[in-house]
């Protein structure tokens, strides 16, 4: 199989556009990843675009007025994963010699719902039907983590700073604001534990990704990221007990990640995680073997996942602060991972950046940890 | 017929009428058992995801009592459901874990601690009527 590259990225800001179409913004994102190629839009020879709620056809409604149609387009929906479902057919498109040069997209725009409260879920699931919402799911995980391993809010509160920190130094984030423990904790309760300021926002945006191969990089000049690893993975069904204090799909898909990027998780620079709650940060920290069993909150406590720390986690300020666009949040943490491993993501960037993973996992249903969980690995 | 009887019939039934039974004031729930390994399902399988067997499902009454996983007090959900409400993970005997809303506020409840199911409003439908399922209470002592 040929090695696949990330030739160039590019985003818009996220946050909250009611009144922007989801097109346009797909646009943007498309523009600046080939702006920062230094390439011609004729030169995307197949697109793969992931949302989540955009709706039908919306590779064709982004590309058309770009005159970008024409050629293979692919939509793809994995919930939280749709971005990087879309990304991992690109590489896959590449790395199996069907195409140079692929584009992958993606993008939602969550304020079509309303510009707040949780996103709908299915409602033919049993646990839908029983009151189910994405905040209490990760609510149950965190009292039961608690319950386990002795963590306490005060660690789930550790989290959302780190992220507001971090979010303050992205100039593309939605929120770009320091916050303290105090605030976080007393912020209004939205599932118990979990206060509102231990929950993603709903927002807007949209990334893209450019992939080729090393010929081409070459070729245009541009610095290649290459591709080390790129996982797809679904949850397993189970209808009797499971271990919520534990993630076992992204513990599964991790371990194939590294095996088949051949590093392991103490190789990792920087990791751009799915902390779509305080609680799923901290059980992520232990699913990619950055720590053991119950020992996330020793990693909060001693800063390991700060920017300057041991295994920075979610520089780019991650959900909670960049925004969680579901289909939109896996290529934005690519393009996250990019800018640190070219050593361009300015006041946030991770010292002798070298090896950068990123994390997209979601998706309610009964049964099932998530839906989907992807991972990539990227070397510089 | 009395406002309660009256009540009773415009409810609406999640998910199925058929989902429990109650016998001597006790709810059990309806699930499923494979005829060939035995493994259980709630709500009630049509295809055994374990051994594979699709040859048909056998009715299976659980326990009415099981353990209370974990457990979250809700704040903000969709309209149709009325806030708070708690809900709750419910491990039963035969190795099924049942989703359902418990009728206690979060600080009432422990992890662990055993509960029984019960019938009760758990939202109201669009156009306003209450839609009755099954629910999870502390268990009576005794």
């Amino acid at each position: 199989m040929r090695d696949v590259y990330v030739a160039a990225v590019g985003m818009t800001r996220f946050g909250k556009y009611p009144d922007r179409p989801i097109e346009d913004m797909g646009r943007e994102a498309v523009l600046n990843a080939i702006t920062d190629a230094g390439i011609q839009r004729s030169d995307i020879e197949e697109t793969f675009c992931g949302t989540g709620f955009g709706g039908p056809l919306l590779g064709q409604r982004i590309l058309r007025d770009l005159g970008m149609t024409g050629r293979p387009i692919t939509n793809v929906e994995n919930a939280c994963s749709s971005g990087t479902t879309a990304l991992r057919e690109g590489i896959t498109a590449i790395r199996l010699g069907r195409v140079d040069t692929a584009l992958a997209i993606g993008i939602d725009k969550l304020t079509r719902f309303g510009t707040g409260g949780t996103v709908p879920l299915e409602t033919t699931d049993i646990e839908v039907g029983q009151g189910m919402v994405m905040p209490a799911l990760y609510a149950m995980r965190a009292r039961r983590y608690m319950h386990e391993y002795g963590a306490t809010s005060k660690h789930l509160a550790m989290v959302s700073v780190k992220a507001h920190k971090n979010g303050a130094l992205n100039p593309l984030a939605q929120f770009q604001k320091v916050v303290d423990l105090e605030t976080v904790l007393g912020s209004r309760m939205i599932a118990d534990p979990l206060t509102l300021y231990m929950c993603c926002p709903t927002g807007d945006g949209a990334a893209a990704v450019i992939l080729t191969t090393k010929e081409k990089v070459q070729q245009w000049g541009v610095p290649g990221i290459k591709v080390a690893a790129s996982v797809l993975q679904s949850g397993r069904y189970e209808t009797g007990f499971r271990n919520m204090a534990v993630n076992e799909l992204t513990t599964r898909t991790s371990k194939l990640a590294y095996e088949q990027a051949g590093l392991g998780p103490q190789d990792i620079s920087l990791a751009e995680v799915h902390d779509a709650f305080a609680i799923a940060e901290m059980l992520y920290y232990e699913a990619l073997g950055f720590c053991g069993a119950g020992e996330a909150k020793n990693l909060l406590e001693r800063g390991e996942t700060e920017i300057t720390g041991r295994i920075p986690v979610n520089p780019g300020g991650g959900l909670k602060c960049r925004g969680h666009p579901v289909g939109a949040t896996g290529v934005a943490q690519v393009c996250e991972a990019v800018w640190q491993l070219r050593g361009q993501a300015g006041q946030r960037q991770v010292q002798g950046a070298k090896v950068a993973l990123t994390h997209a996992t979601g998706g309610g249903i009964a049964g099932l940890d998530h839906g989907a969980c992807s991972i990539h690995i990227f070397t510089n | 017929m009395t406002r309660v009887e009256q009540d009773a019939q415009s409810a609406e039934i999640y998910p199925s009428a058929d989902a429990w039974v109650v016998e001597d004031d006790k709810v059990f729930l309806i699930g499923s058992r494979c005829p060939q390994c035995g493994k259980h399902a709630f709500p009630p399988a049509n295809f055994c995801d374990n051994c594979g067997n699709s040859a048909g499902m056998e009715a299976a009454k659980l326990s009415n009592a099981g353990k209370l996983y974990s457990f979250s007090e809700v704040h903000v959900a969709p309209k149709v459901l009325t806030t708070p409400y708690v809900l709750g993970y419910v491990d039963f005997p035969e190795d099924v874990r049942v989703l359902g809303q418990v009728e206690h506020t979060a600080a009432e409840l422990q992890v662990d601690e055993p509960v029984e199911v019960v019938l009760g409003v758990i939202r109201h439908s669009a156009d306003g009527q209450p839609v009755m399922s099954y629910k999870f209470r502390k268990r009576e002592e005794g």
